[in-house]
């Protein structure tokens, strides 16, 4: 497998991995208990996710994809600082950065990776 | 300290980020790499690999990349070692902060694999100047 292939090959990976991902955090931004109050520490994993989704799709060449993660991450950080259960009104934007966040991942396809059309022969690859 | 930056230790818990970084060190850099996948493994196998630099990711879990670096710091032939670290926590201040614990620079995530290599090569570079020069200045 030639060095271009390889990397094509991770991103489709990681392409498959985010979306897993996605799947994670809204699960965990929608795990209310009865009165609807997101517990802190859901606040806190879906926060350190949406961290490490902003790094990766970024350095996997999904600018867009990282910027509304990165968006998601600095909602969910406020949200975290406080260390208390959050009610559904104060999850809104939440829930709504992770929509559109879902949606932009939803039409993103690896063949629009800016890693996937690199010219590795540039870098003496 | 070698002439060129050859060796790498590069600790990441979280695999996509660790592939491509892996990827970008080894087939664009053609490093030689120890990847490790957490503080604990970098802590127990960087003494006998030896690195020229080592790349800490700072959010891990259990040993995170601070305390991974205050251990590593503590062994003896590692205590100048350049250490890089690579995290997405780098507003100002907290790029200030691993300076002022000793870290030779810093590198924001979301970084550009195929540009990865050539920025160590560049740190490692100014590194290996300064401890030459207070090499001869000693």
């Amino acid at each position: 497998m030639s060095v271009q292939e390889q990397l094509r090959q991770l991103v489709h990976a990681h392409h498959g991995n985010f979306a897993k991902q996605l799947v994670s955090v809204e699960r965990l931004l929608h795990s209310g208990d009865e009165t609807g109050l997101v517990p802190a520490q859901q606040i806190a994993d879906a926060q350190a996710l949406s961290h490490q989704m902003k790094g990766t799709a970024g350095s996997m060449g999904f600018p867009i994809v990282g910027q509304a993660a990165a968006e998601l991450d600095d909602i969910l950080k406020g949200l975290k600082a406080e260390a208390v259960p959050v009610d559904a009104t104060r999850m809104q934007a939440a829930r709504e950065q992770l929509a559109r966040l879902q949606s932009i991942a939803a039409q993103t396809t690896p063949e629009m990776s800016t890693l996937y059309h690199a010219d590795l022969s540039k870098l003496g690859v | 300290m070698s002439d060129q930056l050859k060796r790498l230790t590069y600790v990441e818990d979280e695999p996509d980020i660790r592939a491509i970084t892996e990827f970008a060190l080894k087939e664009i850099g053609g490093f030689e790499v120890d990847v490790c996948a957490s503080g604990k493994e970098a802590v127990a196998r960087t003494p006998d690999f030896e690195p020229d630099l080592i790349i800490l990711d700072v959010m891990m879990p259990g040993m995170d990349g601070i305390e991974t670096y205050k251990r590593l710091r503590e062994i003896p032939k590692l205590s100048e070692t350049p250490v890089v670290f690579m995290t997405a926590k780098a507003m100002t201040h907290e790029i200030e902060n691993y300076r002022d614990m000793g870290a030779t620079d810093v590198i924001a995530k979301p970084f550009d694999p195929t540009t990865l290599a050539d920025r160590l090569r560049e740190i490692w570079d100014r590194a290996h100047a300064g401890a030459m020069a207070g090499k001869v200045a000693s």
